[in-house]
């Protein structure tokens, strides 16, 4: 039944002989070029990975997208973001006062709210001046450009400013800390030309953390997590060196619901003869029952 | 290259078989089959140590190798077996016919009918199941007897 398979199969003997040097050729070559996948299978090969992989990457990216932000967040913080050409006072999730600065160029810088400039150990907040466009410590002068570069003044560096990412919901993940350049050496500040600010009534103050409620001694015991503002009058006095009393007293003798102030040079502060009191809203951390880089708030002017 | 293993006895041994297997196989194109075959001993004695049995896996390597070879011929479109006409004239409708088979089926067929392997050689020269093999054989006489069976009813018609 298969005979004439067979038949047939046997005309293979008839087949042509293969060359006399073929064993010549499997010990010296050449050898035959393995198969490369014609370009265009190639092409259409990686191009079909890239179709799987990319969308798959993205949908994780955004999957663990909430992660990432909170894990962000529990970091630094997340802001809003005012409106092109404005500067707007905003807090990080430890309440710390920082600006957040919208250019009309469309750039988004965070700018630190502190000045440092810190006689004795006393900080101070900046405010923000629209029309000369800078950051002023409206205590001592020192000045600021809205990127926190040094204008002049006394302070040693420019402002502390912040790295950030612009969120799906438009608002700003701050984070991490920059720390800020020094001020140019003597003859090389090149800002000469900003004007000063010409406006009291469009300052933009400093958002306080929480309301000022309840005395130096109330903050202290609460112990609060993070930054918090109180009304006192910091004066002499106490285990420390310095006191921060309820708003109106003159010196130790007349300080009620007082707590102990952290970090303050007595002697350079203090001892200048008169009776100094730094009175006004400050903000504060609590550190072992005292109060820690008590920080004075500008203030509008009634 | 290896001491243990006579490999040119081998060759000298095995080439007439294998040389009509890949004849065959390849539809009468020469230099695939001369590549195929030259490539799978150059490749068995490379890899000597980690080659078990050193024959079936020259059969397999070969018939890989020309098979790919082919298709990718096949695809560039410059598969030709007009020589055989003029080489062998003999073989014209047997080459055109296993040409129409798909390889596996061709190189069992060859194997089996013409070489005289038994369906379990067959199976261990290709790496195939003895059952398989024998599936193979089975449609690809079916099919080599129904195209050989029309030209012949043709030049006889």
């Amino acid at each position: 039944m298969d005979e004439r398979v067979r038949r047939e199969l046997t005309r293979l003997r008839q087949a042509p002989e293969p060359p006399v040097d073929l064993w010549d050729r499997v010990r010296e070559g050449p050898r035959m070029q393995r198969p490369a996948a014609p370009r265009g299978r190639r092409a259409f090969t990686i191009a079909l990975a890239l179709a799987v992989t990319i969308p798959a990457i993205s949908l994780a990216w955004i999957a663990t997208r909430p992660l990432r932000d909170h894990a962000m967040s529990t970091e630094l913080g997340i802001v809003d973001v005012p409106g092109p050409g404005q500067v707007a006072a905003a807090n990080l999730a430890d309440g710390r006062p920082v600006f957040v600065v919208h250019r009309d160029d469309g750039t988004v810088e965070v700018i630190d709210g502190f000045s440092t400039h810190v006689p004795w150990g006393v900080a101070k907040l900046v405010v923000w001046c629209p029309t000369s466009r800078t950051f002023d410590d409206v205590f001592h002068g020192a000045r600021w450009t809205e990127s926190g570069a040094y204008i002049s003044g006394p302070a040693p560096t420019g402002l502390a400013t912040y790295g950030s990412t612009i969120l799906q919901d438009g608002r700003l993940q701050v984070g991490p800390r920059i720390t800020p350049a020094s001020r140019p050496s003597p003859g090389h500040e090149q800002q000469a030309d900003i004007p000063l600010c010409a406006t009291t009534a469009d300052l933009v103050y400093p958002t306080l953390p929480t309301a000022a409620s309840g005395s130096p001694a109330d903050v202290a015991a609460s112990a609060p997590s993070g930054w918090v503002a109180v009304r006192g009058s910091l004066l002499e006095g106490g285990a420390s060196g310095a006191e921060l009393c309820a708003l109106g007293a003159r010196g130790i003798s007349t300080c009620v619901d007082g707590a102990p102030v952290a970090g303050i040079d007595v002697h350079g502060l203090f001892g200048q003869g008169s009776e100094v009191v730094i009175s006004g809203t400050f903000i504060t951390r609590v550190e072992d029952g005292a109060l820690v880089d008590l920080t004075r708030v500008p203030e509008p002017q009634p | 290259m290896s001491e243990g293993r006579d490999y040119e006895g081998l060759f000298r041994e095995s080439l007439p078989s294998l040389w009509r297997a890949l004849y065959g196989f390849t539809g009468g194109r020469r230099q695939v089959a001369e590549d195929a075959i030259a490539e799978a001993f150059a490749r068995a004695m490379e890899r000597d140590r980690s080659v078990r049995d050193p024959l079936p896996y020259i059969y397999r390597t070969a018939f890989r190798l020309a098979s790919e070879e082919l298709r990718l011929d096949r695809r560039r479109g410059t598969l030709q077996a007009d020589h055989v006409a003029i080489e062998a004239p003999d073989l014209v409708d047997l080459i055109r016919a296993l040409d129409a088979l798909p390889p596996k089926q061709r190189a069992v067929v060859i194997l089996h009918d013409e070489e005289g392997y038994a369906a379990a050689e067959v199976g261990r020269l290709l790496g195939i199941a003895p059952t398989t093999a024998r599936v193979h054989l089975h449609r690809g006489r079916t099919r080599l007897r129904a195209l050989l069976g029309t030209e012949e009813d043709e030049e006889h018609g």
